[in-house]
């Protein structure tokens, strides 16, 4: 339903502007004469929310890190690195000539210097005050309208949404009704996914429950000890890999201990970043759905 | 072997102890006190709740007890060996030369990092420390020097820590908790490895006692009734480093436990050597079991963890700043030794600067990298454009950390004093970090206001402690490094986190000009030139600050009036600098130092040199940072602390230092 008001919405926008793209972003209507071309990202989940639309930018951030850690979707070896998340060198991407440079969390006069190499969209992807996942839906829908992918980028909600409606289905019924989703750190310490992340929105849309709920925030993670995962009383408890030195916990004591792990509801996950654009929604649900059925076939 | 007169005060302590003990215990676990000793006597767990006990409570307590102990002996050792009471692993550097270590190991060898974590940690601490003794001189090793030499140690090695993190990111969030140093356990394997390692450093700590008592009747009072010195002072250091890299190794950067805690014994009454060392082993394995508990408390309610180096600083750093006030007055007399060096500006030093002024800003504008490699061209408007800005930013910071450098050195009348030291760019990080973390957002968009707001405050509460005093030199130092010390465990525990948050804080940290915009640039340059004509105008102040008190008070000056006025004019300097380029270390320190070693000797060309210098410096380090590395781009202050630090070395290469 969501869906075709969108859709409705887009013809209707279309209409008004006949020719010209409007674009909305942070400051409001960005109005694009044409569907540009070369296309610079300066974020890893703009970078996704791009690529998730089978478009390959000219250039994006710490390439060679994003392989290890987001990995899906896969970065063409023609993609040039422009550097750090942080500062990207604004020098290389001048030289690019993009035609326009997709950026989050920068300050107005950093917004002001980028416009004078290319036109700026500034998308406010994560934050504490809103809901992430319905933020990344709303960019991922305009970046859709500004390559005129906007069939594609329904589609593609579309077959998400009802795959993840499909594992609900069969996860119905299976044994977890509640699933704690988590990051290792170290021998102590782990990260746990709560309100206002990618992993707890795809639990709930997989009509699971939290075990371990946590209150909202920027990134929708909490850093706790370890012996938090106690809480995880009869839930299933799934930790995202690359485990890195977080690996040490596993021959702790309090760790094979802990009610899950001692009953066998602990499972792995696949790299996932939990950070990305709105597929990554359906990326989580999918790896959430087969750790379960590897805990209970 | 201890004083009889204080025998009742330690049977108090440990019964404090003994409390604090069990409270550590109660607030950990939900079980009822007869389980517990059931558990301890030997029964066999069952529930969770029984291991979580056994196996994260009572090996976090030995924890505790067995780092607090090492922390405070290794604070006594340095103490009683420098006869200072300021010595510490965290003022000297050790403990973050054992981090520093640590990081590049896990980068480059990650199995040597953690199967040999110890000797890793202890050649870093060793180095941190050399370095330290180095620069502030043997003889420096009493005085405020060698605090002063600690703490920019502490930052070029954090300086060169977070850059390696920066440029690695996801794969260092673990390094993050670790940082801030944090207790936490999951079983008694690292309780294990550690005892058999520090229980030897321990008991040979204690065999010392006679030559430490020798060592108070100075060196060659020791020397002459037969202790061989050199040996001796070296056995002494590598103890007390040993036992700051085991408890780095274990548990991290837990700083205040070695600096607190033998301060805290000789005012409970420990004189003696071999009861100063008891004693302050007892209290520094009280004082964190006690800040721990708060942590284990505070992480009860709040959503991210709070590591138990958070409560040590919180409780340590106003626990400094109370000690060093009630020892003040000494030392103050002192007056500002210049570093030796010829007696007036050449003209071709002049000349050299202006050359290298002029060359380094064209390179800076005309040298960039592109996919084909090197390239040597005039601008293009664009290129011309997003260059400037920064090259501009770069000099004026440079110029201004310089001025406030000048200042604070004639003020304390120390040559190693400096603002970054000295808290001043503390404030703004710490302001900095506090919004984006409490609003949820990001530190870029939290403004310039913010950060000129949290350097104010530092001012605030420099200028509040320091009153009493009529803001004598040594009050000013130790406050504010004091200071810079909370604010810093403050930002560490802020970064423990590791999100995505983590890594932009280390970068702005990196102190770049990445940001700073034409606008912010010119005003930058505006308000350094300004800064300039005022030193200038105050330099009879300044000379007179530097000559000590009773030649500025024969000489008519107002030390209640100059004294703050100077303080706020260098503060203000390091306020504009860091609100826009993020913090900038050494900068301050080095050139000042090096424009007397021109022969700037007098305020005001010591003030143009210095500026020179220092501008010179950040166009070059900022330029550095562009190119070394492409595409990826370093932050010049890090850049600046990094070749600052090789300044320093090759300095000590000549031993020209002091």
């Amino acid at each position: 339903m969501r869906h075709i008001i969108v859709l409705v919405f887009l013809f209707w926008g279309g209409l008004v502007h006949a020719g010209a793209l409007t674009v909305e972003d942070r400051r409001g209507a960005q109005r694009f004469d044409s569907s540009p071309e070369r296309i610079a990202v300066l974020d890893w989940a703009l970078a996704q929310q791009v690529l998730d639309l089978d478009v390959v930018p000219v250039a994006m951030p710490e390439i060679a890190l994003y392989r290890d850690w987001v990995a899906e979707p896969a970065i063409p070896p023609e993609v040039i690195d422009i550097g750090r998340r942080g500062a990207p060198d604004l020098e290389r991407l001048a030289a690019l000539g993009p035609d326009v440079i997709l950026v989050s969390d920068v300050a107005p006069a950093d917004v002001a210097r980028l416009e004078r190499i290319a036109p700026v969209l500034v998308f406010d992807t994560f934050d504490a005050s809103h809901d992430n996942i319905a933020a990344a839906q709303r960019i991922y829908l305009m970046l859709a309208r500004l390559f005129d992918r906007e069939a594609l980028a329904l589609a593609r909600l579309d077959a998400m949404a009802r795959e993840i409606e499909h594992l609900a289905d069969d996860l119905r019924h299976r044994r977890f009704r509640q699933v704690a989703i988590i990051r290792l750190n170290d021998a102590a310490t782990i990260w746990v996914y709560g309100e206002n992340s990618f992993a707890v929105a795809a639990l709930e849309r997989l009509g699971l429950e939290n075990a371990l709920p946590q209150p909202p925030s920027r990134w929708g993670v909490a850093q706790r000890p370890l012996d938090t995962l106690a809480e995880v009383t009869d839930g299933a408890l799934l930790a995202i890999r690359p485990h890195g030195p977080g690996a040490e916990v596993f021959d702790s004591p309090v760790w094979r201990f802990l009610p899950a792990v001692a009953q066998d509801r602990f499972a792995e996950m696949p790299p996932l970043w939990s950070y990305g654009g709105i597929l990554t929604l359906g990326r989580h649900a999918r790896a959430i759905s087969a750790a379960l059925i590897s805990l209970a076939p | 072997m201890t004083d009889r007169r204080i025998a009742p005060r330690a049977t108090m302590i440990g019964a404090v102890f003994l409390a604090v003990a069990v409270a550590h215990l109660a607030a950990g676990t939900d079980l009822e006190v007869s389980r517990m000793v059931a558990l301890v006597l030997g029964a066999e767990p069952g529930a969770f709740a029984d291991v979580q006990f056994t196996h994260a409570v009572l090996p976090r307590l030995a924890m505790a007890l067995l780092c607090g102990a090492a922390l405070g002996l290794a604070g006594s050792l340095f103490q009683q060996l420098t006869q200072n009471p300021l010595a510490a692993p965290l003022t000297l550097g050790a403990a973050s030369g054992a981090w520093l270590a640590l990081v590049i190991a896990t980068l480059l060898l990650p199995t040597l990092a953690t199967d040999r974590a110890e000797w890793v940690a202890f050649a870093g601490a060793s180095l941190a420390y050399s370095l330290v003794v180095a620069i502030s001189g043997l003889r420096g090793l009493i005085g405020l020097s060698a605090v002063l030499a600690g703490m920019a140690v502490n930052l070029l090695f954090g300086a060169i820590a977070a850059t390696i993190v920066l440029l690695q990111s996801p794969y260092f969030g673990h390094l993050f908790v670790w940082g801030a140093g944090d207790l936490g356990q999951s079983g008694w394997d690292k309780v294990t490895w550690l005892t058999p390692r520090l229980l030897p450093l321990l008991v040979a700590s204690f065999l010392l006692g006679r030559g430490l008592t020798l060592l108070r009747t100075g060196a060659e009072g020791a020397e002459a009734r037969g202790l061989p010195l050199a040996p001796f002072l070296a056995v002494t250091a590598g103890l007390a480093l040993g036992l700051t890299a085991l408890a780095v190794a274990a548990v991290g950067l837990i700083g205040f436990i070695g600096l607190v805690a033998p301060n805290l014994a000789r005012f409970a009454g420990a004189r003696r050597p071999r009861a100063e060392l008891l004693m302050s082993m007892g209290l520094g394995a009280g004082l964190l079991l006690a800040t721990d508990l708060l942590a284990v408390l505070a992480n009860q309610v709040t959503r991210d963890l709070v590591p138990s180096g958070a409560m040590t600083a919180l409780v340590g750093a106003p626990a400094l700043i109370w000690l060093m006030r009630r020892r003040l007055g000494a030392g103050d007399q002192a007056i500002y030794r210049l570093p030796p060096g010829p007696s007036r500006v050449a003209f071709v030093v002049w000349l050299g600067l202006a050359v290298a002024a002029v060359a380094m800003t064209l390179a800076a504008l005309t040298v960039g990298r592109d996919e084909a490699g090197w390239q040597a061209a005039w601008p293009t408007m664009l290129t011309l454009e997003l260059r400037w800005p920064r090259v501009l930013g770069a000099a004026a910071a440079g110029l201004a950390m310089a001025l406030s450098g000048v200042i604070l050195q004639r003020l304390i009348r120390n040559p190693l004093a400096s603002p970054d030291i000295m808290g001043m760019t503390a404030g703004a990080t710490f302001a900095l970090v506090g919004t984006a973390i409490l609003g949820g957002g990001s530190i870029h968009e939290a403004g310039a206001g913010t950060a000129i707001l949290g350097s104010l405050l530092v001012l605030g509460l420099l200028l509040w402690l320091g009153r009493r005093h009529g803001h004598a030199p040594t009050v000013l130092a130790l406050a504010g490094i004091a200071l810079a010390a909370l604010l810093d465990a403050f930002v560490k525990v802020a970064l423990a986190a590791g999100s995505e948050d983590s890594y932009a804080i280390i970068g702005w940290l990196g102190g770049s000009t990445y940001r700073v915009t034409a606008r912010e640039a010119c005003q930058l340059a505006l308000a350094a030139l300004m800064g300039l004509g005022l030193v200038l105008l105050l330099r009879h102040w300044l000379t007179l600050l530097s000559a000590g008190d009773d030649t500025a008070l024969a000489r008519g000056l107002s030390l209640r009036l100059a004294r703050p006025l100077c303080l706020t004019l260098a503060a203000a300097l390091a306020a504009l600098v860091t609100a826009w380029l993020g913090p900038v270390a050494f900068v301050g320190l080095l050139a000042p130092h090096a424009a007397v070693m021109l022969g700037g000797r007098r305020v005001a060309a010591q003030a143009l040199v210095a500026g020179g210098i220092g501008a010179i410096l950040m166009v070059g380090s900022d330029w550095l940072g562009r190119m070394a590395l492409f595409p990826m781009q370093l932050p010049a202050g890090s850049v600046a602390s990094v070749l600052g630090g090789g300044y320093f070395m090759y300095l000590l290469m000549r031993r020209k230092l002091l």
